[in-house]
């Protein structure tokens, strides 16, 4: 009997929220916080490890707040959300001037990993052997196979080479290959 | 480009190399067909082909967590306030809509008041759209709004038409108040508000035609009045915005 399409009014009232929290309702963006957290925290833990994901994830809110004036409406919000919460991670690490030589010492690290895994870490959750890979090849694994990036955008993002980023990714994955049973 | 014939020493090397991008699609077509053709020979290849579409398709399957703990105390924390609109300076005059006390200039006092009316709108509405009857309360005056949700169909009947003159008045008088300035707003929030006025409209449309076929549903007629109670938020705080401009 119920008439209304519940795939809308959801989508609706993100929209609704963002306005008011825009205008200073921080009930509304309470609620866009309880909406989002699971996949701005994931996504920052993903990214930056476990270490730093709820500073991460708090530095994302805060600035969705600053920011929420330049939320046209054009995207959804937690697609506007989500870029947020990359341009945060990224610039938080690149602030501490450590991520290229991190990537750099990653791709060694890559190199004198083996191919595949020891049997004692077959049963590894998947998502935990992503939080072991080496910083660079985690960082483009999660943009590109988990986000959805492209390697030119994410060869943007991190200031590197297309090349660069397709054999990251390539390496990320042959070094996963061997926690799927996780 | 790739040169080493089929059984040359580092051909092994050369695909498996490249069976990344042969799964992203980033070959052409006669180097996808020169990859599968190692393949087919090859069963290191082979696996780990196989092992690697799997991969891709595990990283779709992830499921998100929230954290440990909740971050939004301390999120909130750190909000700033958004300028007038959101906390106007104690004592200052702002513009307001006419139908807080039929004047365009209050102070604090009166926008306590106007605050506490809409409260009572807000309440009336939830407790007109449940039928008068609320989990937790069975006295007659309005209560205060219901946060949580209902799924047992317990509520009485609603007027069919579901009306509340109180209600409809506050709207449109907050409508009144946002048409005569919104040409204080910047054109692209103007944009989102009336945007988002229309979803809202078309959702308590679709609600009320919900709860008049069902008019036992109480989930549905809380629905409804979250709704309508976020028309009157959302005019609301449009209307102050533009009188914050100005």
């Amino acid at each position: 009997m119920l008439s209304v399409d519940p795939n809308t009014v959801p989508a609706g009232s993100d929209a609704v929220d963002a306005t008011l929290a825009a205008a200073g309702d921080a009930r509304a963006f309470e609620r866009l916080y309880r909406s989002h957290v699971a996949r701005i925290h994931s996504l920052a833990r993903r990214m930056a490890g476990d270490d730093e994901a709820e500073e991460l994830t708090q530095m994302t809110f805060v600035r969705a707040w600053q920011k929420l004036s330049t939320f046209r409406g054009e995207a959804k919000f937690g697609t506007w959300l989500h870029r947020v919460a990359i341009n945060v991670i990224l610039g938080r690490r690149s602030t501490m001037k450590t991520e290229r030589s991190r990537r750099e010492a990653g791709e060694d690290v890559i190199e004198t990993l083996p191919a595949r895994p020891a049997a004692t870490e077959h049963r590894m959750d998947f998502d935990a052997a992503i939080g072991k890979l080496p910083s660079g090849a985690r960082q483009i694994f999660v943009l590109h196979d988990v986000e959805g990036f492209k390697h030119e955008e994410i060869a943007k993002l991190l200031s590197i080479n297309v090349g660069t980023s397709k054999a990251q990714l390539h390496r990320a994955r042959m070094l996963l290959r061997g926690h799927l049973t996780g | 480009m790739h040169t080493i014939p089929p059984g040359a020493a580092g051909e092994h090397e050369m695909w498996s190399e490249r069976l990344s991008a042969y799964l992203d699609g980033e070959l052409k077509n006669a180097e996808c067909e020169r990859l599968e053709a190692h393949v087919a020979e090859c069963a290191a290849c082979a696996v780990a082909l196989a092992e690697l579409r799997e991969v891709m398709a595990r990283a779709h399957t992830l499921v998100d967590t929230p954290p440990a703990t909740d971050l939004w105390p301390a999120i909130e924390a750190q909000l700033t306030p958004r300028g007038a609109a959101a906390q106007p300076e104690r004592g200052r005059v702002i513009a307001g809509p006419s139908w807080w006390g039929r004047r365009f200039e209050l102070g604090i006092p009166q926008l306590a008041a106007a605050a506490a009316v809409l409260v009572v709108i807000s309440a009336g509405v939830m407790w007109m759209v449940m039928g008068g009857t609320l989990r937790g309360s069975n006295v007659a005056a309005p209560p205060a709004p219901m946060r949580g949700i209902e799924t047992a169909s317990t509520g009485p009947a609603v007027p069919a038409d579901l009306s509340n003159p109180r209600y409809d008045a506050a709207v449109a008088e907050l409508e009144q108040a946002l048409a005569e300035g919104k040409g204080k707003l910047d054109p692209r929030t103007l944009a989102v508000v009336q945007h988002n006025l229309q979803i809202i409209d078309n959702a308590i449309a679709d609600a009320r035609r919900a709860v008049a076929a069902d008019p036992g549903n109480t989930w549905l007629r809380s629905h409804l009045a979250e709704t309508m109670k976020k028309k009157v938020e959302l005019l609301r705080s449009a209307t102050m915005l533009a009188s914050a401009q100005g």
